[in-house]
């Protein structure tokens, strides 16, 4: 068997070369146009070194070794997944190594023989080990992504706001699911206790779908705010939802709905006058 | 150890610590009544700020403690409910508390004054005629 370390070590730059010439040609691989050429060698020539450092460090090569390649190839393929190409781009970055090895050590063989064939096949071997922690390491960073944005997109869709001296504002976007109704629900009561507020409203104008289930969420967390002495006006119940509400003969009567958040506001004022607060011409400023 | 009742005008104060027991929640329903019957208050005030924890047995004693104070012809707030144990209370089923509630001790003693001047009371002079 021809000794890959060897073969890979002496011929590093030219091996280099001619992958990134590959990886050009092929429309398909991990390359745009816009890449840098300097950092993809850059990023090559790491990996590069690390599969040698492999192939060195014995016939079947020590785990060590191989957690160095798996190393690189982790980065490498987390930057593509962080950078949107393709899980076939990413495969075909590090599957394109195969032909570029195999064309130098036939070269370095001269002819065909058992031991070459050996030799092929270790390298076959390796590289898709190599392309399996790759893909792996391509799909977690991706999840890591999606992850992060709909957590994002969850902060982003539900600040609460104190629009008034003891009134806080929270206008609700998007679909309410268990999950997001009990994070609703966590943020108002704290945005309650922080701003000392007696009047929370809700707004509900961008949420899509109302039904029992959100209903049931909603009367939760009038009841958890009622527990704070806080009190929840509901606005912006679009008309198809209010159909769809008493039809299902949801019970809405333990809370307040105004139908604009025009509405809900006046409504809060003369709560807080009825509570003895000052007026709002007073209060506020 | 009784929780101990403070009484400011007309108004009870009383003050849960936080490691409460059933039996001095119930001495604290007995001892809000007695107070009550012997016309030394309209209303009481249970401030639960330093309660981590209300479980059903406390939630339903609190409640009922509130009914008993209204059949007397008084109004009972409870004041002072942290976020993570409404949640919890409400996580655990609906109207669980049946009682007045308020942000603090402050709004709770407002509560009962105004409760107790739409409901026109007691009153420490008599009525002009």
């Amino acid at each position: 068997m021809h000794s890959l370390g060897r073969i890979l070590s002496e011929h590093r730059d030219a091996v280099i070369d001619s992958w990134i010439e590959r990886l050009r040609d092929d429309r398909g691989a991990g390359v745009t146009p816009s890449a840098s050429p300097r950092v993809l060698r850059i990023e090559l020539a790491a990996f590069l070194d690390a599969l040698t450092a492999f192939f060195l460090s014995g016939i079947e090569g020590t785990e060590d070794s191989f957690r160095e390649v798996a190393s690189q190839a982790t980065i490498i393929s987390s930057a593509r997944a962080r950078d949107g190409y393709t899980p076939a781009q990413t495969a075909t970055l590090v599957m394109s190594l195969k032909p570029v090895v195999s064309a130098v050590i036939q070269r370095e063989a001269g002819g065909l023989s058992s031991e070459l064939l050996e030799t092929l096949a270790h390298l076959n071997a390796t590289v898709d080990r190599v392309a399996l922690v790759t893909f792996s390491a391509f799909v977690e960073t991706r999840e890591r992504l999606i992850e992060r944005q709909s957590r994002a997109l969850l902060d982003l869709a539900t600040p609460a706001l104190p629009i008034w001296r003891h009134i806080v504002l929270m206008p609700l976007v998007g679909i309410v699911d268990t999950q997001r109704a009990r994070q609703i629900m966590e943020w108002l009561l704290e945005a309650l206790t922080r701003e000392e507020a007696h009047i929370a409203i809700l707004d509900v104008t961008g949420v899509p779908v109302i039904d029992s289930r959100v209903a049931l969420h909603l009367t939760k967390t009038v009841e958890a705010a009622r527990l704070l002495g806080a009190k929840v006006i509901v606005t912006g119940i679009s008309p198809d939802a209010a159909q769809t509400l008493v039809k299902l003969d949801v019970n809405l009567t333990s809370m307040i709905t105004r139908g604009t958040l025009r509405a809900g506001l006046g409504e809060a004022f003369r709560l807080l006058s009825a509570d003895g607060q000052a007026p709002p011409s007073k209060a506020g400023f | 150890m009784r929780v101990p009742i403070l009484k400011l005008g007309r108004v009870l104060l009383t003050s849960l610590p936080a490691d409460l027991t059933d039996q001095q929640v119930m001495d604290l329903q007995i001892d809000a009544l007695a107070l009550l019957r012997d016309d030394r208050a309209d209303g009481l005030v249970i401030d639960i700020t330093a309660v981590d924890v209300v479980d059903s047995y406390m939630a339903r004693v609190l409640s009922e403690t509130a009914k008993m104070v209204g059949i007397m012809g008084g109004v009972a707030v409870l004041a002072g409910m942290r976020p993570a144990v409404a949640l919890t209370l409400v996580e655990m089923g609906q109207n669980l508390i049946q009682m007045e509630t308020a942000f603090d001790l402050e709004g709770g003693v407002a509560k009962v004054q105004r409760a107790m001047a739409t409901r026109g009371g007691h009153r420490d002079e008599p009525p002009e005629v």
